[in-house]
């Protein structure tokens, strides 16, 4: 059999598909693969030896053409025509289209093959997806916030694939690239930034080979902070080569980042601007990817940075990516401190591919991966045949809830919660009255008294009952039962309360430290103080 | 028709003008050398729109060893001065001189335009008075006017009443209104699917 896989995406893109085409080569060892992708990735063949025949699609000339007053208005209909019956006379028993956009929709439709799947067009409108992974990644994967799945998940679940990851090397390390530039302005990281960071570790690593790595059209950018000798120019193969276990590369969001999680080096991404390391981070285990927590990360993927100046850069000084390099080279365990957010990925069979907090969130990687595992269980039972009952999923959660005896994720996850708030209720409680000994105390100053008093009122305006944790619950069970149209938006509620919780436990604990800092401070200068002025104000 | 003079401007070379405007530059021999430098191009056959003096035909013949041109222009005089000079390449040209928009439609580059859709390259410089009617002639070749898609669509199996779908306002046509015709009028034809490809293409 001739199955015909469409990816007309990009390098990045394409090198996250190859654990697909892997899995596909494995499923089914007797089929011929074909790949139709764009011409401007030709060089990328040599990288997917699971592929029998490749086809290139002129993107580029068809657009040329296009915008060119001077070719007639037909000639590119005429050639694509040409193109197409060539590709129908291969005579494909199968066509699978990775792509998901309306471009390669519409490519399928005009190819002919006995069985097509995938997003496809029929006249001027679409199929409906077939199943219920397709309808997910069309409809959640585009949408902000963090995914629970990882591309090559998305699109491996929805053609019943299941792509395997692989490891990133620890070191040590005979070479460290440094990816100087990203496809996109509001992912680059400063090029300030990376000299001082090659000072850094030319300095540290005298034996390490540390280079730039820059495309060719790149170069002359790259000379305004680098010497020529300090660049490495590589085409794609070259790349590829470098880019083993022997190599570090420290980038952006970049192809060269999925060429490394292919080749198995180190890697540490900087993910800057519109990056989602949880929807395109290298899909392998082991590599570290840091972010800034700044509100407005992850950017929309159009446009320009809209900030008076780019926030997220900002908050990632040099000192600290070699920090990060030290670390990661020597096994160790980073604290990147505020502002920022250190994830590793991580792959195993039953969890698939998911990043994991450095140093913290346990909490939070433990919601996401119930989440997970309770959207794939849903997702595998719809698009096994038939929709299940509305609600039943998250039905079966608040039935585990109330068992109480299933120690599953959630409720571990809850417990965690829990525990959490029953010690910052602790705390409060000793602050709070730690506040009024104090306010009684000295009532004599005014302004510090009020300080507290304020502090206290913001506390309790946080939770407002004992009773809340409770209610808080109840409401949520309430949700899942009777509200959810079906466990996805059950979740999408769910997550929004639970992160409105995580932020005011955040925020209380951090009120709470201020008034045991200001408290102690009071506690320290009254202590200087006779005790009859402080008993008699 | 206006009328076109020669005038000797160096020994042996004669320059067309035609009301008082001369049909290409003082410096010709730059001006033809950069044109056909911006046209060179791997087709095997393209139309021009244009021969005033003929010198850019003779650079781009000279750049593409293995092109065919048709010149296409409406003033038999210019023809009559260029055939006098001694060309090379002179077997791979062909000038064709057109002079109304009905004569184009009757003519078979109108078949070779339909078959084959040539690039069509204007040197705009020799337009003179001609501007209007030689820019039609553009448009139609290219396929970007109503009246060349009624020519040209209908041998593609496109047929039908589209044409009220389709305002022109003296523009030049382009995918998104064939799109327009193929959405509202031959959802289902075989080759729908490629003029919507097409259109999601256009940048």
């Amino acid at each position: 059999m001739k199955i015909l896989v469409v990816s007309l995406l990009r390098l990045g893109d394409l090198l996250m598909q190859k654990p697909l085409l892997q899995d596909l080569r494995r499923r089914r060892p007797g089929d011929e693969i074909h790949l139709l992708m764009n011409s401007s990735l030709a060089s990328a063949a040599d990288l997917l030896p699971e592929v029998d025949q490749f086809y290139l699609f002129e993107r580029d000339l068809i657009q040329r053409a296009l915008g060119t007053a001077e070719v007639p208005l037909l000639r590119p209909l005429m050639d694509l025509s040409t193109w197409i019956d060539a590709m129908n006379d291969i005579g494909f028993d199968e066509i699978l289209n990775f792509t998901h956009n309306r471009v390669s929709s519409y490519v399928c439709d005009s190819l002919n093959a006995p069985v097509k799947r995938g997003l496809l067009a029929e006249g001027k409108g679409f199929r409906p997806l077939e199943n219920g992974w397709l309808r997910h990644f069309n409809e959640r994967y585009p949408a902000k916030g963090r995914s629970s799945f990882h591309y090559a998940e998305y699109l491996g679940r929805s053609f019943g694939l299941t792509p395997q990851a692989g490891e990133c090397a620890r070191g040590p390390f005979e070479r460290i690239y440094l990816q100087l530039f990203t496809s996109d302005a509001k992912k680059n990281w400063a090029l300030a930034n990376w000299r001082e960071l090659f000072d850094q570790l030319s300095a540290k690593y005298p034996s390490v080979q540390v280079q730039a790595l820059v495309a060719p059209f790149e170069v002359s950018t790259a000379r305004t902070a680098f010497a020529a000798e300090e660049l490495a120019v590589l085409s794609l193969t070259e790349a590829a080569r470098e880019l083993d276990g022997g190599a570090l590369l420290v980038s952006g969001d970049t192809s060269m980042v999925h060429l490394a999680a292919v080749g198995g080096s180190g890697i540490i991404q900087l993910a800057l601007g519109s990056s989602s390391p949880d929807r395109t981070g290298p899909f392998a285990s082991g590599a570290w990817m840091l972010e800034s927590t700044v509100a407005c990360a992850p950017c929309p993927a159009r446009g320009a940075c809209h900030q008076p100046s780019h926030r997220c850069e900002e908050e990632i000084p040099a000192s600290k990516v070699a920090g990060l390099v030290a670390d990661y080279m020597g096994g160790g365990l980073p604290t990147v401190g505020g502002g920022l957010r250190l994830s590793e990925s991580r792959f195993n069979e039953t969890q698939g591919w998911f990043l994991a907090g450095v140093g913290g969130e346990a909490a939070h990687d433990r919601l996401t991966q119930f989440e997970k595992a309770v959207t794939s269980l849903h997702l595998d039972e719809e698009s096994g045949g038939g929709l299940p009952e509305v609600g039943s999923a998250a039905r079966l959660l608040w039935e585990s809830v109330a068992e109480e005896a299933r120690g599953d994720a959630w409720l571990a996850t809850v417990r965690v919660l829990r525990d959490q708030q029953e010690r910052l209720e602790g705390h409060q409680r000793e602050a709070i009255a730690g506040g009024d000994r104090l306010k009684s105390a000295c009532t004599n100053l005014e302004t510090a008294g009020e300080v507290v008093q304020g502090e206290r009122r913001r506390l309790q305006s946080l939770f407002a009952s004992s009773a809340e944790e409770e209610n808080h619950l109840r409401s949520l069970r309430e949700l899942g039962v009777s509200n959810a149209a079906n466990p996805f938006s059950f979740f999408g509620v769910y997550r929004q309360r639970v992160g409105e919780t995580g932020r005011r436990l955040d925020l209380r604990r951090r009120l709470i430290q201020q008034i045991s800092e200001m408290g102690g401070f009071h506690e320290q200068t009254f202590g200087q103080l006779s005790e009859s002025r402080v008993e008699a104000p | 028709m206006t009328s076109v003079l020669f005038h000797e401007v160096e020994k042996g070379t004669l320059f067309p003008s035609e009301d008082g405007l001369l049909l290409c530059s003082p410096r010709f021999r730059e001006e033809a050398e950069g044109w056909a430098a911006n046209h060179t191009t791997n087709e095997d056959h393209v139309f021009v729109v244009g021969l005033g003096a003929g010198f850019h035909i003779e650079a781009l013949l000279a750049r593409c060893p293995n092109l065919k041109i048709t010149v296409i222009d409406n003033r038999v005089s210019l023809g009559n001065v260029f055939e006098a000079r001694e060309i090379a390449g002179r077997d791979r040209l062909e000038l064709v001189f057109i002079e109304s928009i009905e004569g184009l439609y009757q003519h078979e580059i109108m078949q070779v335009a339909a078959a084959q859709a040539p690039q069509v390259f204007v040197f705009k410089p020799c337009f003179g008075q001609q501007e209007k009617f030689l820019t039609e002639l553009f448009r139609d070749l290219t396929g970007r006017s109503l009246r060349s898609l009624q020519f040209l669509l209908p041998r593609l199996g496109f047929g039908g009443e589209w044409q009220a779908k389709v305002t022109e306002d003296g523009r030049l046509l382009n995918i998104r209104d064939l799109g327009l015709v193929i959405d509202t009028f031959h959802d289902g034809h075989p080759k729908a699917s490629a003029v919507r490809i097409l259109r999601e293409l256009i940048v």
